[in-house]
């Protein structure tokens, strides 16, 4: 907390120390492996997290403005198994691309219709959401089965283990291409401010002319269209469009790297910039771990396990929840 | 009207709460759903088998929900319940499996999912953080753990066969049946005539007047929490017994089977409002329309979306009783 200056507001500050937290531990798994920094490994977090992190942008938007989309999981899959069998009907991939993400703008606005206009709770409506994509998901899948491998040829455009931007692999690349246009959307146009206006306090920013639904609506489409993109990079990068791993958790995953980028969950409090840190901070610890070699006593060990990246994120939420309460930033219920 | 007005009748007329209209109109519903699956499966329909089946079914959600009825009614979230429930699941079959008697198991894995719960609780309404990402954090330690223990498969072989007694069937009638009457009994009891419920209900409605009207909002937040913990754990022994599988994936959706549950049956999700008799109604509605489901072949991933759009409808139903209907 040495950077705490008073010309930095309480958000610039938390990203600050977010990203001091996130330094040293780079330096520390550097440390005990020097892998841990080689370009493979860095390139494999970007290839994992791509969809958590482009989500955990649009969330941010959602969130700040003081309400929920837990849906993105259940239209993750919906559009990735979508996306897959109209390529497999022999649709142009880059043509199933808009429709994916015609729908993801579908998705957004039937959130709104039920979130805003029929007044359900945020998160019932979302989480029925949840129920109903991951449903279909296996409608359009036609059962349990994946669409896999030799039915999957066509798709090779984005097949990420061959693509490369100049040196860098095009994951980096979609990666800052989204977090550039998402810093855009919120520093140089009013859906940043509007977010926090909206969720900081709902009535005030409806009663000075802010158009409160329209607003949403916008931050629902942009959730769903970046669910349904992480969709089409899952399916790309796995070769399979399986309605059963797609985009399972992805809705609680972004929802903790939001929370532990200092968003609040109650509205008002957030930013792109925390949301990303919070991704990269729940993608390095599990993934710096695993690398760590013998340098773990033996009462240690378990923490090799390939399940921990669950408990890591539960404990970090907690820290960063408790930290949140101690400095008595985001106050959430009185 | 002015006759009515002039002689108050005398005889005991029969009035309803909201909640009565509430409970008496998703009864009508759970009716009308029993008929439509007696007309569409005249043979089997009826009979004590398909009775029984829909009632061990709805064991693991009618359990549970009756404490997270109660943990909503304070107007909290606890989505932490299938992650609780599988831990104590697998921690009781490897306790089993170590040696220890089936009994003793069982309490040591309820002692587990009650100490989630109280952490869970306690963190919740001491530190006043919102219970939704609390919850989401328990959660994933919870499951974590259980992926951990199990080494993420099933553990279905080691277990002494005195496991199953917990769910066993004594003449003809299964115990989880027994379990969840004893359970919903006790919590009605509780909902309907304790001071607690009503701390409960002051909380979800005004968490700050409650606690300047003098009630202990940690204690009462703190308990709720632990109770949910308690049957989510035992949830996930009866499972471990019924199937003499202890796997880390046990309860898939448990947490919104009870949030769905719970809102059918009239809660609020917002706190101050509900009740368990509700919620047992929401709960039968919900595993007769899956069972009729069933038997009409609905494939597992199709029920899931009509589990969506009954609870979307459901919210609806709700929101118009209360706003229209004037009792």
């Amino acid at each position: 907390m040495k950077n705490r200056s008073r010309s930095l507001n309480s958000t610039a500050r938390y990203n600050i120390a977010l990203f001091l937290v996130l330094v040293a531990f780079v330096v520390i798994f550097t440390l005990m492996n020097p892998k841990f920094l080689a370009k493979f490994n860095i390139f494999l977090i970007f290839r994992q997290n791509l969809p958590n992190m482009i989500i955990a942008c649009a969330l941010m938007f959602v969130v700040t403005s003081g309400s929920i989309d837990l849906s993105v999981g259940g239209v993750m899959a919906f559009c990735a198994i979508t996306y897959a069998a109209l390529c497999v009907k022999g649709v142009n991939p880059w043509w199933a691309i808009g429709i994916v993400a015609l729908i993801g703008v579908g998705i957004g606005l039937i959130n709104t219709l039920l979130i805003e206009k029929l007044g359900i709770p945020a998160f019932m409506a979302t989480i029925a959401g949840w129920l109903i994509y991951g449903g279909l998901a296996f409608t359009v899948c036609g059962g349990p089965n994946p669409i896999s491998k030799p039915a999957m040829q066509v798709i090779t455009i984005l097949d990420d283990k061959a693509t490369y931007v100049g040196p860098f692999p095009l994951a980096l690349v979609i990666v800052v291409v989204v977090v550039a246009v998402f810093l855009f959307l919120e520093r140089k146009t009013v859906l940043g401010k509007y977010a926090i206006a909206i969720g900081g306090n709902f009535n005030a920013a409806y009663f000075s002319g802010i158009n409160v639904i329209k607003m949403r609506a916008i931050y629902y489409v942009l959730c769903s269209v970046m669910a349904a993109m992480s969709g089409v990079w899952q399916v790309a990068r796995l070769s399979t469009a399986d309605p059963r791993c797609i985009g399972l958790g992805t809705e609680f995953a972004a929802l903790s790297a939001c929370i532990v980028g200092g968003a609040n969950i109650k509205g008002g409090q957030g930013s792109i910039i925390g949301a990303v840190l919070g991704v990269l901070l729940l993608a390095v610890l599990p993934n710096g771990i695993q690398l760590m070699k013998s340098a773990l006593p033996v009462w240690l060990q378990w923490l090799k396990s390939p399940f921990l990246p669950q408990v890591i994120t539960g404990i970090v939420l907690l820290v960063v929840v408790f930290i949140n309460y101690l400095i008595g930033r985001g106050k959430h219920y009185e | 009207m002015s006759e009515l007005a002039q002689k108050p009748s005398r005889r005991p007329v029969l009035k309803f709460s909201a909640n009565g209209v509430q409970n008496l109109a998703m009864f009508g519903i759970l009716v009308l759903i029993w008929i439509v699956g007696s007309i569409l499966f005249p043979a089997i329909f009826n009979t004590w088998e398909n009775v029984r089946n829909i009632l061990v079914s709805s064991t693991s959600v009618i359990i549970t929900a009756s404490a997270i009825t109660l943990v909503l009614i304070t107007g909290n979230l606890d989505l932490s319940v299938a992650g609780v429930g599988a831990m104590s699941g697998v921690l009781f079959g490897l306790f089993t499996i170590a040696g220890l008697p089936v009994w003793l198991a069982a309490v040591a894995a309820i002692l587990c999912g009650a100490t989630s719960g109280f952490l869970n609780g306690f963190i919740i309404s001491r530190f006043k953080q919102p219970s939704f990402i609390i919850s989401i954090a328990f959660k994933y330690f919870t499951a974590g753990i259980a992926l951990i223990a199990s080494n993420g498969q099933s553990i279905a072989s080691g277990m002494p066969g005195n496991v199953k007694n917990i769910a066993q069937t004594i003449s003809g009638l299964p115990l989880p049946i027994m379990y969840a009457a004893v359970i919903s009994l006790i919590f009605l009891f509780v909902q309907n005539s304790t001071v607690f419920a009503s701390q409960a209900y002051a909380i979800g409605a005004n968490i700050k007047t409650a606690r300047f009207s003098g009630i202990n909002t940690v204690k009462v937040v703190t308990s709720v929490f632990t109770l949910s913990g308690i049957l989510a754990a035992f949830t996930g022994i009866i499972i471990v017994s019924r199937f003499s599988v202890a796997d880390c994936s046990m309860l898939p959706g448990l947490e919104t089977d009870c949030i769905i549950a719970a809102v059918l049956g009239g809660t609020d999700i917002n706190g101050g409002r509900g009740t368990i008799l509700g919620m047992i109604i929401g709960a039968l509605i919900l595993f007769t329309l899956t069972q009729i489901m069933n038997f009409l072949n609905v494939a597992m991933y199709d029920q899931q979306i009509i589990k969506g759009v009954v609870l979307i409808l459901a919210i609806l139903v709700n929101d118009t009783i209360r706003n229209k209907i004037k009792v």
